[in-house]
């Protein structure tokens, strides 16, 4: 009935002020400041209302070959039965009952394969070879605990979880030095996921959203702000008593330079985040990872309405990502999706699913080769609490993004090889 | 930092029992820190839990209890947001009552709109004071009866024919044992236990469906029986002797020993700091398994622990929305009809009886993020207007500390002393840091504007929305 929260957080208050400067400037940026421009002739435009900024803000461009890879993680555990349907399965048809989705209204992909009716976008990637779709995928000796399995999939990691970092995160730290780690990875919102963690770099968190206190215009609110500064300058503080301050300070500072942007009307909970990513990336700022996830999965009861309204907004973020995105970046960009871990194959007569175990995984991109990948789960024979096995690791399944999107490493980050699906049909370039 | 004999004679320093009424009352009173004052640490503890009865058993308004009504509306919620607010911040004799309620709030967790009935989310919440500072058994059994319970987790809906493992997976692995003490057989046991545990459609009450209800032999913990589901939390909470945990880091200890360590965990981890250590954790648990699950000698444990009144724990804990809602009412004597502040609390990330999920809410980094800051300023200048309303030549500020004449006193008096007036008044420690900001800032603005009409106005926003203010 709800989602557990997600390890791993990002208190940014304890970046530096060059830090806190070049957060300030991405927020901008992903408001819609300076659309239109890119690179330097960005950060000149904005630089004049982010005090502190530091010139090299502006991270070199991509390399000719070098991707960007879109996180899309939906928390809670969605019912990939339902997203990927098996459509001339009668076991899931009976095993599902009422919750089963019409082959008529599925969006049908081949003979034995539909997707969710509200996929119209994906499927149109579909039928551009632009969407692969991986099946089965999950990990060894699966946990049933939203919390547990998520620091699981998130962490990526051969020996498992206990290593505390996330998969994404170790990327950051194989980067070469000198550039710092909010030159690459980008997480949307006011919390940065385990996944986007490392041992050493994370992705900086970029919230969206109107700007709030601080963008009185009247002088004494100006003194009024002047005030708040001194009052929370840095300085000889206890940990908690700085990271208030600093919370405070970037607040008002923010809203100052954001009451001029006007609000766009909140296109919904996925939407709203890539359009910020495309934005982000419209801007030419060099980086390349993104996370902008949602939740609202965890379907135990009333998950006809449920997972339906998650799809719908999967399908607008999706549309709404590309609608943004110049298209000179299209063939740049993958976007990748996973969750904590899939649903029962059986309905369980709350007109919903309990957690379960192998999923499916799609990847969108005009570099992906289109197809189906893994394998299906078999649901001829299941018992009531059975869940499927599993058929391709989620490691397996990151490998695949790490070497055939963002330029290899992939034994590196994830601790051994694992095999390559081959999901891409061609290496990232501009279009 | 202070006498820390238990038992000593010796009296209290006053700063060990402010920083004990922080934590317990949400705000150190005047008064409190009077009364207390005169009393050794460990009195003063006790003091702090001697809860009266009219506390515990405090009635939930009628309108908010009324019969059953489909569904619920916004109007039911504020009001009741309203009533538990004001408890907090002015109606309970012994605060700490509603602070422990609103713990435990965060803890047997349930959400006002899936829960979708007013009646049946203040019967928990009446549930949570009765029982709060009780035994902690008893107020197990309590909740997991509780409607608003069964429905948020969809206990209304296993059945034997049908589980739904919803709860029984929650309640193990969040209520009282903790992830990784268990294994999927104990949830499916337990999942079975439950079935039958139900709500009547009508009227919205506990029901027991006994056809619905799995008769069969379960294994629970290692121990086989025709378990029902409060057998369970027995079996757990060692009522029902012989439960072992037999995976993670605790394998092979009694299932009460282990539910005591991981509830105490959540205890230290509320009231004093993020990090407990092993050590702290092992003794609290050995408390409340040897006090039988009685709550207040447990919570009297962490208070008089030599860790609550450490220089690194006293800075070390963020209040949260809720706890900074309650402070700034309470010294403004306004009540929270007047001021609303369920229109802020959930940008600060914390509705009233809306936890984002199951878990609850979590400790410091969680609350402390630009917007969430914006969102408590944006309260702060609410309340702050709420004050200044109306103000003219001849009116007066009054909080509940007092009264002053905006102009003849206020607006005169040199930056240090309005200052530390307001300041005193508002009950914020400043440190040195922040009052040395704002009286320079209070100086210049008299440098440059005279007495003048922002300076007492801003200077009572600057105070609520200090650094010190949000801390615990």
């Amino acid at each position: 009935m709800s989602d557990e929260p997600v390890p791993g957080s990002d208190p940014d208050e304890l970046l530096d002020e060059a830090g806190r400067a070049r957060r300030r400037f991405l927020r901008l940026v992903a408001m819609g400041v300076g659309a239109g421009l890119t690179g330097s002739a960005l950060v000149e435009a904005v630089a004049s209302q982010v005090p502190g900024l530091s010139t090299d803000v502006a991270a070199a461009a991509l390399g000719p070959h070098e991707g960007i890879l879109i996180v899309i993680g939906m928390y809670g555990g969605n019912d990939g039965f339902n997203t990927v349907i098996p459509i001339a399965d009668a076991a899931y048809r009976a095993q599902r009952g009422s919750l089963a989705i019409d082959a008529r209204t599925a969006l049908r992909l081949n003979q034995t394969t539909g997707l969710h009716p509200a996929l119209g976008t994906l499927k149109r990637e579909w039928d551009a070879g632009r969407l692969a779709i991986v099946e089965g995928v999950g990990l060894p000796d699966p946990d049933l605990s939203h919390f547990t399995s998520m620091a699981h999939w998130m962490s990526g990691h051969a020996t498992g979880v206990g290593v505390g970092s996330g998969w994404i995160g170790r990327w950051l730290d194989a980067k070469p030095g000198g550039r710092t780690n909010a030159d690459l990875g980008v997480s949307i919102g006011s919390q940065v996921p385990l996944n986007m963690i490392g041992r050493e770099r994370r992705a900086v968190s970029i919230p969206t959203g109107s700007p709030g206190f601080g963008g009185g215009i009247e002088p004494a609110d100006q003194r009024l702000y002047g005030a708040v500064h001194a009052m929370a300058a840095p300085g000889a503080r206890g940990r908690w008593d700085a990271a208030l301050s600093g919370a405070l300070r970037d607040q008002v500072d923010l809203a100052g330079r954001l009451r001029t942007v006007l609000d766009k009307p909140a296109p919904g909970p996925l939407a709203g985040q890539l359009d910020a990513v495309a934005r982000l990336i419209n801007a030419d700022l060099g980086m390349r990872v993104f996370d902008a996830s949602w939740g609202g999965f965890d379907s135990h009861a009333g998950q006809p309405w449920m997972h339906t309204a998650r799809m719908q907004e999967f399908d607008a973020g999706i549309k709404r990502f590309f609608e943004v995105l110049d298209p000179r970046w299209a063939g740049r960009v993958a976007l990748m999706t996973f969750s904590e871990f899939g649903r029962t194959s059986h309905a369980n007569g709350s007109d919903g699913t309990d957690h379960g175990t192998a999923s499916c995984a799609l990847v969108v991109g005009a570099g992906v080769r289109g197809g189906m990948y893994g394998q299906r789960p078999a649901l001829t024979g299941l018992g009531r609490w059975d869940r499927p096995a599993y058929h391709v690791d989620a490691r397996s399944y990151y490998a695949s993004l790490l070497d055939g999107w963002l330029g290899g490493g992939s034994t590196e980050v994830l601790g051994r090889p694992y095999e390559d699906l081959k999901l891409f049909g061609s290496s990232p370039k501009s279009g | 930092m202070g006498s820390s004999k238990e038992g000593a004679i010796a009296v209290a320093d006053i700063e060990d029992i402010r920083h004990l009424l922080r934590r317990t009352e949400f705000v150190a009173r005047p008064e409190r820190v009077r009364a207390l004052g005169k009393l050794s640490y460990s009195a003063a503890v006790a003091n702090v839990l001697s809860v009266p009865t009219a506390d515990r058993t405090a009635p939930v308004p009628r309108a908010l209890d009324a019969d059953h009504r489909s569904g619920t509306s916004w109007g039911e919620y504020q009001a009741a947001v309203h009533w538990w607010t004001d408890r907090m911040a002015f109606d309970a004799k012994r605060p700490i009552q509603e602070r422990l309620a609103l713990f435990w709030h965060g803890h047997f967790c349930s959400h006002w709109q899936v829960v979708d009935d007013t009646r049946s989310m203040m019967r928990q919440n009446a549930a949570f004071r009765a029982h709060g500072l009780g035994n902690l058994r008893t107020l197990a059994h309590a909740v997991t009866r509780q409607p608003a319970m069964l429905r948020y987790l969809d206990n209304d809906r296993n059945r034997k024919a049908s589980p739904n493992q919803n709860f029984s997976r929650e309640l193990l692995e969040l209520f009282v044992l903790g992830v990784g003490n268990y294994t999927e057989q104990d949830v499916e046991a337990a999942t079975a236990a439950w079935t039958g545990h139900g709500i009547d459609r009508d009227s919205r009450t506990y029901t027991f469906r006994a056809k619905q209800h799995d008769t069969g032999v379960k294994t629970f913990l290692g121990q086989r029986g025709h378990w029902d589901g409060p057998d369970i939390i027995d079996l757990v909470l060692g009522a029902r002797p012989g439960a072992v945990v037999s995976v993670g880091p605790d394998a092979g200890q009694p299932a009460p020993v282990v539910a005591a360590r991981f509830l105490s965990r959540k205890l230290w981890r509320s009231f004093v700091s993020e990090t407990p250590s092993d050590k702290v954790i092992k003794h609290l648990g050995q408390v409340l398994v040897s006090n039988n699950f009685e709550i207040a000698p447990w919570v009297g444990a962490m208070l008089r622990h030599d860790s609550f009144r450490s220089a690194e724990t006293r800075a070390g804990l963020v209040r949260t929305p809720i706890e900074y809602i309650v402070a700034l009412l309470h010294a403004s004597g306004r009540r929270a009809a007047e001021i609303n502040p369920e229109w802020f609390a959930e940008g600060m990330g914390q509705a009233l009886f809306g936890p984002p999920n199951v878990s609850g809410w979590g400790t410091n980094g969680y609350w402390v993020n630009s917007s969430a800051l914006g969102a408590r300023a944006a309260f702060a200048n609410h309340l702050r207007w709420k004050l200044t309303k109306g103000r003219d030549q001849n009116n007066s500020l009054k909080l509940a500390a007092g009264s002053w004449k905006w102009s003849a006193e206020l607006d005169a008096l040199p930056p240090e002393q309005l200052i530390d007036t307001l300041a005193g008044a508002l009950l914020v420690p400043l440190s040195r840091t922040s009052r040395d900001a704002m009286v320079s800032w209070a100086a210049a603005e008299q440098r440059k504007w005279g007495p003048d009409w922002w300076r007492s106005t801003n200077a009572l926003l600057l105070l609520m929305i200090a650094p010190e203010m949000s801390l615990a």
